[in-house]
């Protein structure tokens, strides 16, 4: 395990703010640096590791090896700017050049995100002196597919003929950052894992690693399932019945939130197998539960929830969802409910069709949804009407 | 050292043999050659003054003339002489700087003035020794060695370096503050943020 001193280089660009990964890039960038320091630390409690900031070339945190340091800074991170990849660069070799442990294999690891401007005699005589100065570099390209080969060659010239220190990582949109950064050579040393078994947290799915315990994976596994299952029938049920119908599930597991957690999260797994239409579809439909459910969160912390569902709570429930329904027709919710405004913003989005059929069916889910609380509401003010009288 | 030989002969004095084992004291370790085009082979050229002749073992410089040696020693040793071999020809190294203690010296800052600076000429049997200045090279525990050109060629081609001198000792490389205590008390030990970061007992 050979000494190491690591500077870590984040894209703190504008770009930054996309949520193609989840929740947001630079999120996702924070848990991948927490995942990188751990590794280095873990394979030599002495190895060093700094933060820099590629918009503007500031060094966050000095090489250290004490994690409160660079955590701290971590999250304070400002978004801004745009990406200045020699800058960065030239900077961390500097702080390299200057790091305590002299006996310490030097190393850059940089998370680039947006795209890459750079003049190309620049970028690789920037190779050359990084080549010359024996610093290895590690690249991540996460959400970008413009600067790749750029990029790749920026590696050959590196590596030269025989070297493989250097690499290059392609991250697709969508992916979870971390995850993918587990099985690269940035975290794997060349004898084996850089993280123990045990390693949880956002590495692992469930937090608990398969090889472990296998069977306690399986079974979450099949619980996830089944609970999508479940949180899917209910979608198709339509968006009416979903208001008594989602007490059901969430007062059987007990915790709303955990349930509506898992099922959005193995929702996930399924939504890059569905196209871009359905896509859309589904993610009305989930913005419309998740509508209903803050205003049953709300009602529950009124009514004092029993594990078992009662006829008693059913109703309740449901009437002061209406009267609610009818105070909030300012909110977003009913917005979201208003099928023109829906389609407008539609219409405006690139890649989707209007007119195709899944869309059609989810606007006219909500014009139904629409009619159904305009007929109740209708019904109240006449029935209100008719006891004024 | 006189020897009964012809004036004509070649043959180098054997009893320069044991001066020149200061390659024995390297720290091969963390040694480093800076701008060599296959990796590792910086410390093939640092070995026994018998084995100097080999032609299997080179460092050859990648791209561009430029060499340099970042040379930690196991201690403190005195350097004396430099013997440098390289090729007949234009690829052999025709200067080369020399620094002692300095171990972040790198090409940027290699360009100012040395500590020594010794014009080279062709020696592709190692007849030549270079003197050493004892002013800084008394006590050294690190040496850098820059080689900036050649006699003309693209790159430079070194086979052996060989360095004299004397081993003075190993030294202690960090100092080291000890407080002895028979029972100890918190009060003594002020800590600024008791949070320091996460502590795992495995």
């Amino acid at each position: 395990m050979p000494l190491e001193s690591t500077i870590i280089c984040i894209d703190n660009s504008d770009f930054m703010r996309d949520g193609d990964f989840i929740p947001t890039r630079m999120q996702a960038q924070q848990d991948a640096v927490s995942l990188i320091f751990h590794a280095k630390t873990r394979s030599n409690p002495e190895n060093n590791v700094g933060l820099l900031t590629l918009s503007d070339g500031r060094v966050v945190t000095q090489l250290t090896s004490d994690v409160g340091k660079v955590f701290s800074k971590l999250h304070l991170l400002p978004i801004e700017g745009k990406l200045d990849f020699c800058k960065g660069i030239k900077v961390a070799n500097l702080a390299l050049k200057h790091r305590q442990g002299k006996n310490h294999r030097p190393r850059i690891v940089v998370f680039v995100g947006s795209p890459l401007e750079v003049d190309t005699n620049e970028f690789t005589k920037l190779a050359k002196r990084l080549k010359k100065e024996k610093i290895s570099i590690d690249i991540v390209v996460f959400g970008e597919e413009s600067s790749r080969e750029k990029f790749e060659e920026f590696i050959t010239v590196i590596n030269g003929k025989e070297n493989t220190n250097s690499h290059l990582i392609c991250v697709p949109s969508g992916a979870n950052l971390p995850d993918t950064l587990i099985n690269t050579p940035i975290i794997q040393s060349e004898d084996g894992s850089g993280l123990p078994n045990g390693y949880s947290a956002s590495s692992f799915a469930f937090g608990i690693n398969p090889e472990d315990d296998p069977e306690l994976a399986m079974a979450l596994r099949i619980s996830m399932e089944e609970q999508r299952r479940v949180q899917e029938a209910e979608i198709g049920r339509g968006p009416g019945n979903e208001g008594s119908q989602q007490n059901v599930p969430q007062s059987n597991t007990g915790t709303s939130s955990t349930s509506s957690n898992i099922g959005t999260s193995g929702n996930d797994m399924d939504v890059t197998r569905l196209t871009e239409d359905e896509q859309i579809a589904l993610a009305i439909q989930m913005s419309m539960t998740q509508a209903e459910n803050t205003n049953d969160v709300e009602m529950k912390e009124d009514v004092p929830s029993s594990s078992n569902t009662s006829n008693i709570n059913q109703q309740t429930s449901k009437t002061t969802e209406e009267t609610q329904q009818q105070q909030h027709t300012d909110t977003f919710a009913a917005s979201l409910n208003d099928p023109q405004f829906l389609q407008d913003v539609l219409r405006d989005l690139p890649g989707v069709d209007i007119n195709s059929e899944a869309v059609r069916a989810a606007l006219e889910q909500v014009q139904q949804q629409q009619k159904d609380t305009d007929d109740t509401d209708k019904s109240n003010a006449t029935k209100k009407k008719k006891d004024e009288k | 050292m006189q020897h009964s030989c012809s004036r004509t002969c070649q043959h180098v004095d054997e009893t320069n043999v044991g001066q020149w084992n200061l390659y024995t004291k390297i720290d091969k370790y963390n040694l480093q050659c800076y701008n060599e085009k296959h990796d590792g082979s910086g410390k093939d050229v640092f070995r026994a003054w018998d084995e100097r002749l080999d032609r299997t073992k080179v460092v050859e410089s990648d791209d561009d003339p430029e060499l340099l040696f970042s040379i930690p020693f196991n201690g403190a040793v005195k350097l004396t002489g430099i013997c440098v071999i390289g090729e007949n020809d234009p690829s052999h190294p025709n200067t080369v700087k020399l620094w002692s203690n300095l171990p972040e010296i790198r090409f940027d800052n290699a360009r100012g003035k040395a500590h020594q600076e010794i014009p080279l000429t062709y020696d592709p049997s190692g007849t030549l020794a270079y003197q050493v200045n004892p002013a800084h090279f008394a006590r050294v525990t690190h040496l850098s060695l820059y080689f900036p050109s050649n006699f003309g060629e693209e790159t430079t081609r070194v086979y052996y370096i060989g360095l004299r001198g004397e081993f003075l000792g190993e030294v202690q490389s960090q100092v080291v503050i000890a407080t002895y205590e028979s029972r100890p008390q918190l009060k003594d030990h002020k800590v600024d943020d008791l949070l320091k970061g996460t502590h795992e007992i495995q």
